[in-house]
């Protein structure tokens, strides 16, 4: 007889492996793809605290490596050229108070000012994260270059139950960490990496993991 | 009462805040727009629509058919003020101050605190999806409005039985309103009456089921037509095929497979925060340039909302699941990746979690603490709405909502004596944009048209945007013909190059550009007398001297 815990590491390699995301991370880079491999398993098993903090550190770090960095305020040309037509744009903005005329300049508060790009670049990093459809229908159906299939479609369901499953668990920590953590660090390093978003990937096969329980308690009663 | 009062003058707010500059921003007519607003003139003056058809049930646009309420709601502005940009999109101003009221109701229902729904009332106001639609001179807003009117009626019946009749009447004319509510409103009510038939008093959803059906006749009427349920072509079939196509499995599984994964990556786009709260819909004409169909923040409440509507279920949260996926099912089967015309409606139950979310916030953090922040980030909103709507839409989005047409039309109804053939290629249906600003006689546009057409109105969906009236012909350019005679050549950018410019010996008389200076229409006179002269009268449309 097999206990839970050699049952649940079955079952968490299954979900590593019954995806084409891993496959391209070991096929490119094995070394990367071996970390991912074994932080996703320490995570999904809940070996040791110490263990998924240092295994995260390291998936950060190899993110951050592998990411290519762009800065969150210059602007190529056509940025630029957008810029300018923008700042053209404005309304001349003004108050008379009693006479007095104050003036204003939206397009230099907003449009040329750096925290102002900035802001809008960790948004869109923050965002495309956040997007369901990168992950499970490779990017699909706004596909671009960049995309690339991730997880299988009919996992998405059995994410949906296990996310639901670890909030009401109340898992919080557990979530902040794989999935908080490096969402916030990739909206500031930004996107422009070959094996996409790789430090979440233990997350979802947590995730998996959470909502095949939820799946299997159901079954059982 | 006092409550009432308080709503009452955000209804007010509303109206003004919404009419704020209506007839220029956005700085042009759409298509949707004009057509509207032709069709309603042209009801108003002869009782006929654009084609001659008389009262018709659906209104022929452009080869697809339209719900016809919208068109004969706007006959009254259009009386009232004249047929003018105010006068087609005042109508969804009107719905969209009105939603207040529906809203208000939604928000009671929640259990939300009396002390922030007005808040809440005022944050509806400036939602961009709220605000760029209730602006816009076609139906989609006003079959929002009345769909959600029937909705919270709906729900109001399972408490009051009488109204579950006027839900069920409310809802049947939606269907009227707009393309989306035909789909929709059949999948909630049915949904409805799965969940909640236990609660449902009989004789009420009898006599309600009756009157909705009395009210759909004329859709019956049309049931064996193109008419109806006209939008067929935007389902995905080909896709399906290709993607079929690329699993290696047997066909029979291959392909619901492939219709699978076509339709859930869709729902998945209509719930990803990417989509609701980063990327403006991909049509630049229904959008606004750097802003989604919420505010960035709101995902924040959203998530919140989300999270304590659905944690239990109970009577909201089957209400929203059945409101939601009466929406998001039919919009899924459309091409689009997300198209916010289509799911104008999760508008309400997405509003309503984000109630929710900003309530749990409020309970947590105590009245003083919540307003304060709460005005921050409504004000941080308002900025970015101005920024959005009233600076940036009006400059990169000028060409997407048919600018230029304006100074066109003044131009061609200043030179009666000259001849104008406008090059149809590359542009929206040129003639519906000159007859809303001309004001061109019904009767002459309905004589212009094909007779045909009148006489199969439901079923002949060929649409020909080729037109001959007044001085204006329009139709595509024929460079072998069309320089030897005297008349003005009108196309967009791309129509008439430089070196034809110089060959044929064109003459520009005006150029239309967009605010950021970029070239849109321009016109130019041609010269047959020299061109034949300098060709040696080599072609037939030259008359040879004597």
């Amino acid at each position: 007889m097999s206990s839970p815990k050699n049952k649940n590491f079955l079952l968490i390699l299954f979900l590593i492996f019954s995806n084409f995301w891993i496959y391209k991370i070991l096929d490119t880079d094995i070394l990367v793809g071996i970390f991912v491999l074994l932080v996703s398993v320490v995570v999904s098993l809940n070996i040791n605290m110490k263990l998924i903090l240092i295994g995260l550190g390291i998936l950060l770090f190899l993110q951050f490596q592998t990411t290519e960095i762009k800065s969150l305020t210059n602007l190529d040309n056509d940025e630029q050229r957008v810029q300018q037509e923008r700042i053209r744009s404005y309304p001349l903005t003004y108050i008379d108070i009693f006479g007095k005329v104050v003036w204003f300049k939206p397009e230099i508060w907003i449009e040329q000012n750096n925290s102002v790009i900035a802001l809008s670049r960790i948004e869109e990093n923050f965002f495309e994260n956040l997007d369901v459809n990168k992950f499970f229908f490779a990017g699909f159906p706004r596909n671009e270059n960049s995309d690339f299939e991730k997880l299988p479609f009919v996992f998405l369901p059995i994410f949906i139950l296990g996310f639901i499953n670890l909030i009401s668990k109340k898992q919080y920590k557990i979530i902040f960490l794989t999935f908080f953590i490096p969402v916030i660090f990739m909206s500031g390093i930004g996107n422009e990496n070959k094996f996409g978003p790789f430090s979440l990937f233990p997350f979802f096969i947590l995730t998996f993991l959470s909502g095949f329980d939820w799946i299997f308690k159901k079954i059982k009663v | 009462m006092k409550n009432i009062l308080v709503v009452f003058l955000i209804f007010v707010v509303s109206l003004i805040l919404l009419s704020y500059k209506l007839g220029s921003v956005p700085n042009g007519i759409y298509v949707d727009e004009a057509t509207s607003g032709v069709n309603a003139y042209s009801i108003l003056k002869t009782g006929k629509d654009e084609y001659g058809k008389e009262f018709p049930a659906a209104f022929r646009f452009f080869g697809s058919y339209s719900p016809p309420l919208f068109v004969y709601l706007t006959t009254i502005p259009v009386f009232l003020f004249g047929l003018n940009e105010f006068s087609v999109r005042v109508t969804s101003v009107i719905s969209a101050s009105l939603m207040i009221f529906v809203i208000y109701g939604f928000i009671k229902i929640a259990e939300i605190d009396k002390k922030i729904i007005p808040l809440f009332l005022l944050l509806f106001i400036i939602t961009p999806w709220n605000f760029f639609y209730s602006r816009t001179g076609y139906e989609l807003y006003l079959g929002f409005f009345i769909f959600s009117m029937g909705a919270l009626f709906l729900w109001k019946s399972l408490e009051k039985k009488v109204w579950l009749p006027v839900s069920l009447i409310i809802l049947s004319i939606s269907t009227y309103a707009s393309h989306p509510q035909i789909y929709c409103v059949p999948i909630f009510i049915l949904g409805f009456l799965i969940l909640f038939f236990k609660r449902i008093d009989r004789r009420s959803l009898i006599i309600g089921l009756f009157a909705f059906l009395i009210i759909q006749i004329p859709h019956l009427m049309l049931l064996n037509t193109k008419a109806f349920l006209n939008k067929s072509d935007l389902f995905y079939l080909n896709e399906i095929l290709l993607a079929s196509e690329k699993i290696p499995l047997p066909q029979f599984i291959s392909i619901p497979l492939g219709f699978l994964f076509s339709f859930f990556a869709r729902i998945a786009a209509y719930f990803s925060p990417n989509s609701l709260f980063f990327f403006p819909d991909p049509d630049p004409q229904r959008s606004m340039p750097e802003i989604s169909v919420f505010y960035n923040w709101m995902i924040i409440p959203f998530a919140i909302g989300f999270f304590a509507v659905f944690s239990k279920i109970n009577k909201l949260s089957k209400f929203l699941i059945i409101l939601t996926s009466s929406i998001v099912i039919p919009a899924s089967l459309t091409r689009d990746p997300f198209s916010t015309q289509r799911a104008l409606g999760l508008l309400l139950p997405f509003f309503i979690i984000i109630c929710v979310g900003l309530s749990k916030i409020y309970i947590k953090i105590g009245l003083r603490k919540f307003l304060i922040t709460f005005l921050i980030f409504f004000g941080f909103s308002v900025i970015l709405l101005w920024r959005s709507y009233f600076v940036l839409l009006p400059a990169e989005r000028a060409k997407d909502w048919n600018f230029g047409y304006k100074a066109l039309s003044e131009f061609i109804s200043k030179n009666p004596e000259s001849k104008f053939l406008i090059d149809q290629s590359r542009l929206k249906p040129a003639y519906i944009e000159i007859a809303f600003f001309n004001k061109t006689d019904p009767n002459m546009l309905q004589e212009a048209t094909d007779p045909k057409i009148k006489e199969d109105y439901y079923n002949n969906s060929e649409f020909n945007p080729n037109y001959n009236f007044e001085n204006i012909e329009i139709r595509g350019l024929t460079w072998l013909e069309d320089i030897y005679k005297d008349q003005v050549l009108v196309g967009d950018e791309l129509a008439i190059s430089p070196p034809q410019i110089k060959e044929h010996y064109l003459t520009e008389v005006f150029s239309i550009s967009d605010p950021r200076s970029y070239p849109i229409l321009k016109a130019y006179k041609t010269d047959p007398q020299k061109k034949c002269v300098e060709t040696n009268f080599k072609s037939d449309f030259c008359a040879k001297p004597n």
